[in-house]
């Protein structure tokens, strides 16, 4: 695996995608940090950024990248070198080409522009690290799409709508249920529904951390009940994981019958 | 003791409902050259995934140099493997493809057939900066390269040139000289003239007819082989001449 993950890597960074994707970040990162009137404020604005795009580059590169490297499967696979050791060294190369293009490309700025107002540590942390964690939970959902469904157009097709489902649908979806049963107590409902989306998490991981999360009314007291204390944000960070790992084994397990 | 570099028996893959092999047995023994031949959708490169351990078979038993391909990948290091559309890294170099090769069969290359084919002029040149024909010598000198006892090879000659294609005939005999076996398919007849001792038809998922050629253009059971020879020259002929219809 190890050697898989070293030469792909090394493909990773020398690609155009990978090095966009870092100028990005880079130049999203300071123009608005730079012209955002508080570090909470520049983080607010980037946030947003990043739950739209996170899981949308992630997905769509994922997929194409596993559909891409066919004739690479192929060859490698006629190697002595198991599948599992080969896809899983790829899907590490790739998690980490895109989580050093994110750290870099924003970690720069907000981090130099963070603590030169002062900034909050954990709310950088938070930030930077919520969103590693969601570029490898949407990468290990990406694998397991590619793994899943054999039509490179249909598996686009999938990740898209994964994507439209997790960043939109599901949002107005929870929203829908708030008002409809706003006459019950839904505490318990509404920590379980973010805890199962990555992005609601992220967002609300960081808007615990920032002062704009009194301006949420009754839901934002119950997220600040639970999601502002350790407690809750360690078990955030855990469901993220989890939502790294899950899809992560659910695609490797896929593998021992998959026809390549 | 089974002598045979590849022995299979009985290996039968179908997708869905529909059964692609059913029940081949084959087998390829060293210092010599077996070729696949069949008309499109017959299965050969269904075979050839499922002996490479890139499709998993419904049943049957494949052995590499003695060895059963179901208890892992390593009996991988007996082949070298050339496919039809050769696929890297695009980002790597060919140097460093090599590396990547030799660490995972834990062997270094030894790229005498690869100078011939003029490999060594673009050791430095990015995967993606190769053109077809090179990419397909660089596929010819990996495959070479790590003195594998069988050699697979999926259309070996399709994107080479003339020149190109005669020097990888001539390093084939030569393996073939140093007791390799070698499972090809191809479409170009030449290229079975010239190379092939023994001639494996798949029709409908079995392998129907093992013929074995003494001298170019016949066969050691005449009537069989030309039966078999005429049946799918006129299956090819007539797949083109539909396929040009379209």
């Amino acid at each position: 695996m190890m050697t898989v993950l070293r030469f792909c890597l090394r493909d990773l960074l020398r690609s155009r995608f990978i090095a966009a994707y870092f100028l990005f970040y880079l130049a999203a990162g300071y123009g608005l940090m730079n012209y955002a009137p508080s570090v909470s404020a520049g983080l607010g604005a980037l946030l947003s950024l990043v739950l739209f795009l996170v899981p949308l580059c992630s997905l769509v590169f994922g997929v194409l990248y596993f559909h891409q490297s066919r004739g690479f499967h192929e060859l490698m696979l006629a190697q002595p070198i198991g599948r599992r050791s080969l896809l899983a060294g790829q899907g590490v190369a790739l998690g980490i080409a895109l989580c050093a293009a994110f750290a870099f490309g924003l970690g720069i700025p907000t981090l130099w522009f963070g603590f030169q107002d002062g900034g909050d540590a954990r709310l950088l942390g938070l930030f930077l690290g919520g969103g590693l964690l969601l570029h490898l939970s949407f990468l290990s959902m990406a694998f397991l799409i590619a793994v899943t469904i054999e039509d490179p157009l249909r598996g686009f097709a999938a990740a898209l709508f994964l994507w439209l489902s997790m960043a939109f649908l599901y949002d107005g979806l929870l929203l829908f249920l708030l008002t409809f049963l706003a006459d019950y107590p839904l505490d318990r409902f509404i920590i379980t529904a973010i805890l199962l989306n990555p992005i609601d998490l992220e967002r609300i991981l960081v808007l615990m951390q920032l002062d704009a999360s009194v301006m949420l009314g009754y839901t934002g007291a119950i997220f600040r009940r639970f999601f502002g204390t350790g407690f809750g944000i360690f078990t955030a960070l855990g469901a993220l994981v989890l939502w790294v790992a899950l899809p992560a084994l659910a695609f490797l397990g896929r593998l021992a019958r998959k026809d390549f | 003791m089974n002598t045979a570099s590849l022995s299979i028996a009985g290996l039968r893959k179908a997708y869905g409902k529909k059964e692609v092999l059913r029940g081949v047995n084959l087998e390829a023994l060293p210092g010599t050259v077996t070729a696949i031949l069949g008309p499109n959708g017959s299965g050969k490169t269904t075979l050839m995934r499922c002996l490479l351990g890139l499709h998993v078979p419904d049943g049957g038993k494949i052995h590499v140099m003695s060895e059963d391909v179901r208890l892992g990948p390593a009996y991988r290091r007996h082949i070298g493997y050339m496919p039809q559309v050769p696929g890297f890294p695009e980002n790597l170099t060919v140097r460093e493809i090599t590396r990547l090769v030799e660490s995972i069969r834990s062997v270094r290359a030894r790229f005498g057939h690869g100078e011939r084919l003029g490999i060594t002029a673009f050791l430095d040149q990015k995967w993606k900066t190769l053109s077809g024909g090179m990419k397909q010598k660089v596929n010819a000198a990996l495959a070479l390269a790590f003195d594998a006892s069988l050699l697979v090879l999926d259309e070996p000659t399709a994107s080479l040139d003339p020149a190109s294609r005669l020097r990888l005939m001539e390093a084939l005999r030569e393996e073939k000289a140093r007791g390799k076996a070698i499972l090809l398919t191809t479409h170009r007849l030449d290229d079975l003239w010239e190379i092939s001792d023994r001639l494996v038809f798949l029709r409908e998922g079995k392998a129907e007819c093992v013929a074995a050629i003494d001298v170019p253009g016949m066969g050691s059971n005449p009537s069989l082989f030309e039966r078999h020879v005429a049946g799918y020259l006129e299956e090819t002929v007539h797949e083109s001449d539909a396929e040009a219809a379209v």
